[in-house]
């Protein structure tokens, strides 16, 4: 065996079980060199041997046979002269000993002056045929494992080029391990659990397939067996214990048995077109029939994919793993590398919920708040109610959850089964705690501030609420004992509840008198701390780790340690009130009602990047390592992409962690259009794509206006904007092929025009961007502020969004939850994108 | 395994200063060499752990003298690196092909020592010199054409003309 330092175990066979390889794919004067090399690393006690096979490729002093030769330069003089010969044998020299025995120096000078005796021809030849002793290929040399760690330093494309080359780099340079590697390194996640399930499913089948293929051969060879014994014993044909050849002569039970040979390759058939499935044409006509079958197959079984060298040349979901078929990483590359071109190109689908063809299942009114998981999607509108949604059928899931008096502004859930559990806050000032499942109301929490919730988050301890009354407010999901670490011992509203106040004078034991009592068991949703700070209406909170982010109108944003309750940054930057906000540890995300988006360093608290682009209040902010994605009043959604991660960034001064737009996600009619700053800031960065790129935004134009023109015709009304807004969809892009015979051309039934009752405003409605006061809230502007045109021209305001890597979601005013697919409808692409996780 | 060296290396300096051990290549030749040089490989060191006195040469069946040689010397070399302490973090994004002046000289060696390097550190467990070995086979493969990686290595091209046209349409994705 070979060097045995590196054991990796899905590798498996080391360098013995590659010399059929070696043997196979050597050019004929190479396989001396390579068994050289192969059997230096495999058995010292070949080493002797070496010398007398060929000369050695490198010297050492024990090959030197001690003649006590000294005048070195006279026996290159006796050469010259000819006085010494080479005896011939057969038609090869051999060269003799006391040459051997020179030095290397000596021997070097030697052949490079009979070289230089010959022909430029001869030369050329002479060098053509020390190609093999100077260029070695590797692959076929050193063990699997080494060849992947030398491969594991390439890049994508070197990994390609790699893979045609020859059948066996194309065999390593595919190994999935490798380009999992590729994926992680473009700083992508993957949903470890969905491809554990898949591999694990592979492997049982491949389990299965293998006892099937044993239990076939087992059979098959009893039935040989008994059947020569029954041609050989029984000639006649007739005999007990063997009652299927009783009638027949011996060459019918031959013939028998090969009937049922070819019924039990029958048997064997599903497994191969089972296999066929996960494998490409020419793969499977590589499949070697059965080799000779011995009990040794059973421990050690025999994988006929693992020594297929036709690597498929598309590659598909599965690959031939050592051992077992395995998820196909090239594949997954491959796909992800096409969803991210989708993303950059405006390649996508857009869908909406609920499903057009059950308008009646969808809110009465505009919708706050969504959150969705990758098979479900919650929504909470200004009708009071919160639905949930099937996200791939489009469809209620269940009855409405009622139970809030006023407009559910926000919630969060959690599916797993150990958490079951939504939690919604509404402008009733109440929070309901509900059963994700049944959607049954488990606790309502009243007057949880007093005023409107705004916004809340929570983790597996804690529930975090902000409020129009400018408080942000903790509390336990859990009882709390003094033996926790979580009990807030140094809560301020402890404190102040109990009245704890040490007065100048009195003894001290008084004062542990009346502190006693604070020390009890905290039940669940109790407040454990409250938040003083802001100076208006705190409109957003994130919660990370042991922080809380908080933007408010006052156009500050705060980082609060959730333990201690302390404010530790405050971060100023924004010029109006800020209305969303991101924060992921490093990094806060801001959208304001300047119009603006910034991103603010948390160890420094500096305003680090500003984007600009919206035209209106920016109400709902998500960002990505790489992409940030921001839906405003101005009823656009935008997609920005980090200047780094864009292909072909190159070194043009641009900063790598600076965000350009790359898309503008329509809803409506009349988006403010930016296609010229929006050219340049993408044509400073990727040259590649431009084209297309430009092509999408003359395309996007084009739509605009046509919009705009029917939008002309039609002149006002509600039913003609929604009219526009589903030929816009149409326009856009062909929608999901699944959905497009769904698509009523006449939209729309009564209930989405009910969204907008024109005397009853919901109250987060903001006030038109021109007439937008200076300052704080957004939230709770009640009715009064707004006029009546705003509301018929400003239907579409995105309240709120999430994006993953395959979509981008958003509810708006006019009651209905948008969808954009960049898997754009491409089978292979929506096959692959449950194993994608969010950055 | 910093764990492990640090009490080494202390022992070595109050117990055993400078001590030279015998390495005996394949070849049957001897090669004296530092303790702390010889202990950059784990193999040795920790056959050196595992007995407390070697006094005879210590047998390296795989590696020839010449390649032991070379070995050595990038051991001398780097004897005081700092132990490669979380080295599975910096492995992620680390993998840019980039390597030290001294051992991009040093490994300017003909292929077949290059890759004889390579497998001498795989057996003598220096994950660095590993490292840099196979970092210079894949910079030789960076950046080239196909062409010019058969090329480099004399690899027989084993596709049919059609398969290796299909393959080159199949690559197209990654070019874009």
């Amino acid at each position: 065996m070979g060097p045995p330092a590196m054991s990796r175990p899905d590798i498996g066979p080391g360098p013995s079980r590659h010399n059929p390889h070696l043997l196979q794919h050597q050019a004929q004067q190479q396989q001396e060199l390579q068994q050289n090399i192969l059997s230096e690393g495999s058995s010292p006690k070949q080493i002797p041997s070496r010398s007398s096979v060929s000369p050695p490729l490198r010297t050492s002093s024990s090959f030197r046979v001690d003649e006590g030769y000294s005048e070195d330069m006279q026996i290159v003089d006796d050469l010259m002269s000819g006085k010494r010969r080479f005896q011939i044998s057969g038609d090869r020299f051999i060269l003799p000993d006391w040459m051997l025995a020179l030095d290397e120096s000596i021997r070097e000078e030697i052949a490079y002056k009979l070289v230089r005796t010959l022909a430029t021809s001869s030369i050329a030849n002479f060098v053509e045929r020390l190609m093999p002793v100077l260029h070695i290929d590797f692959v076929t040399i050193l063990p699997p494992e080494l060849v992947l760690l030398i491969f594991s330093h390439l890049d994508c494309r070197s990994l390609l080029n790699a893979s045609l080359i020859s059948r066996l780099w194309r065999k390593h340079a595919l190994e999935p391990t490798l380009w999992r590697n590729i994926y992680k390194a473009e700083g992508w996640q993957y949903r470890e659990k969905e491809v554990r399930q898949f591999e694990d499913q592979l492997r049982l089948e491949a389990e299965n397939d293998q006892r099937q293929q044993i239990a076939a051969r087992r059979y098959h060879q009893e039935l040989a067996a008994t059947a020569a014994r029954a041609t050989q014993v029984d000639g006649q044909g007739s005999g007990p214990g063997y009652p299927y050849c009783g009638m027949v002569d011996g060459n019918m039970a031959v013939k028998v048995d090969e009937d049922m040979s070819d019924t039990e390759m029958g048997n064997e058939q599903p497994m191969r077109t089972r296999q066929t499935r996960f494998m490409n044409a020419d793969s499977f006509s590589a499949f070697p029939s059965f080799p000779s079958s011995s009990d040794e197959d059973e421990l050690y079984p025999y994988y006929p994919i693992e020594y297929t060298n036709h690597t498929p040349i598309v590659p598909s979901l599965v690959a031939p793993g050592y051992g077992h078929p395995k998820l196909n990483w090239v594949y997954l590359y491959k796909q992800r590398r096409r969803l991210e071109d989708n993303w950059v190109c405006n390649r996508y689908t857009t869908f909406q919920i609920p499903h057009p063809n059950f308008p009646e299942e969808g809110h009465r009114e505009c919708i706050y708040t969504i959150q969705y998981s990758p098979n479900f999607l919650i929504s909470g509108s200004r009708d009071k109610s919160i639905r949930k949604w099937d996200i791939r059928t489009r469809r209620l899931i269940g009855q409405p959850m009622t139970g809030h008096y006023g407009s559910v502004l926000c919630l969060q859930f959690d599916e797993s089964p150990e958490e079951d559990i939504i939690i919604s806050g509404s402008s009733d000032s109440n929070v309901i705690v509900w059963q994700f499942s049944t959607g049954k109301l488990i606790k309502t929490i009243f007057r949880a501030h007093q005023e409107a919730i705004l916004n809340l988050r929570f983790n597996k301890k804690y529930l975090v609420t902000c409020s129009k009354d400018k408080l942000i407010k903790v509390w336990n999901r859990i009882e709390l004992t003094t033996n926790m670490p979580e009990y807030p011992f140094a809560s301020k509203h402890l404190f102040r509840r109990n009245r704890i106040i040490p007065v100048p004078g009195q003894p001290l034991g008084a004062m542990m008198q009346i502190q006693d009592p604070i020390y009890a068991p905290i039940s669940p949703w109790s407040t454990i701390q409250i938040l003083y700070g802001h100076v208006a209406a705190v409109n957003a909170i994130q919660l990370h780790g042991d922080e809380i982010a908080s933007a408010s109108g006052d156009r500050v944003i705060k980082i609060w340690n959730i333990n201690t309750g302390n404010c530790e940054k405050t971060m100023i930057g924004h010029a109006k009130g800020i209305a969303c906000i991101q924060y992921d540890g490093q990094r806060v995300v801001s959208g304001s009602s300047d119009y603006s988006i910034r991103i603010f360093d948390r160890a420094s608290g500096a305003d680090v990047y500003k984007l600009g682009g919206h035209m209106g209040l920016v109400r709902t902010v998500q960002a990505s390592r790489d992409r940030i994605v921001s839906g405003s009043y101005d009823e656009t959604v935008r997609v920005w992409v980090r200047r780094g991660a864009l292909r072909g960034y190159g070194n043009d001064g641009d900063d790598p962690d600076s965000f350009v737009q790359a898309a503008v996600l329509k809803e409506g009619h009349n988006p403010p259009t930016h296609a010229t700053g929006y050219n340049m800031g993408i044509a400073a960065v990727n040259g590649n794509s431009l084209m297309e790129i430009h092509q999408a935004i003359q395309n996007h134009q084009q739509r605009q206006q046509q919009a705009a023109h029917q939008q002309a015709q039609m002149q006002h009304g509600q039913p003609h904007h929604h009219h526009n807004l589903h030929q816009g969809f149409q326009q856009n892009l062909p929608p999901l092929p699944a959905l497009a015979q769904h698509i009523p051309q006449n939209l729309p039934p009564n209930v989405q025009l009910n969204a907008l009752p024109p005397g009853a405003l919901p109250p987060p409605v903001p006030l038109p961007p021109a007439a937008q006061p200076p300052a704080p809230a957004h939230h709770g502007n009640i009715g009064g502020h707004h006029n009546q045109q705003n509301v018929s021209n400003n239907t579409c305001k995105v309240f709120k969004l999430q994006f993953d890597t395959r979509w981008v979601i958003c509810c708006c005013q006019d009651g209905k939850i948008m969808g954009w697919d960049f898997a754009n409808g491409e089978p292979d692409l929506m096959n692959v994108c449950r194993f994608f996780k969010a950055d | 395994m910093s764990n492990t060296q640090a009490p080494a290396t202390v022992k070595k300096l109050t117990l055993v200063p400078t001590r030279l051990l015998t390495l005996l290549s394949s070849d049957s030749i001897e090669k004296k060499v530092a303790r702390d040089v010889a202990e950059r490989s784990i193999l040795i060191k920790n056959m050196l752990e595992d007995c407390a006195e070697f006094d005879q040469a210590i047998p390296i069946p795989n590696v020839t003298s010449s390649v032991l040689t070379k070995v050595i010397e990038w051991c001398e070399h780097h004897k005081n690196d700092p132990a490669p302490a979380a080295d599975e973090k910096v492995d992620s994004r680390k993998k840019s092909t980039d390597i030290d002046e001294w051992d991009q000289k040093f490994m300017q060696v003909d292929q077949e020592m290059l890759f004889e390097i390579i497998l001498a550190a795989n057996y003598l467990d220096i994950k660095p010199l590993l490292d840099v070995g196979c970092k210079t086979v894949a910079n030789m493969i960076k950046g080239k054409s196909p062409e010019e990686i058969r090329e480099t290595f004399n690899i027989q091209n084993d596709f049919t003309p059609e398969e290796e046209d299909q393959i080159r349409r199949e690559n197209q994705w990654a070019e874009e």
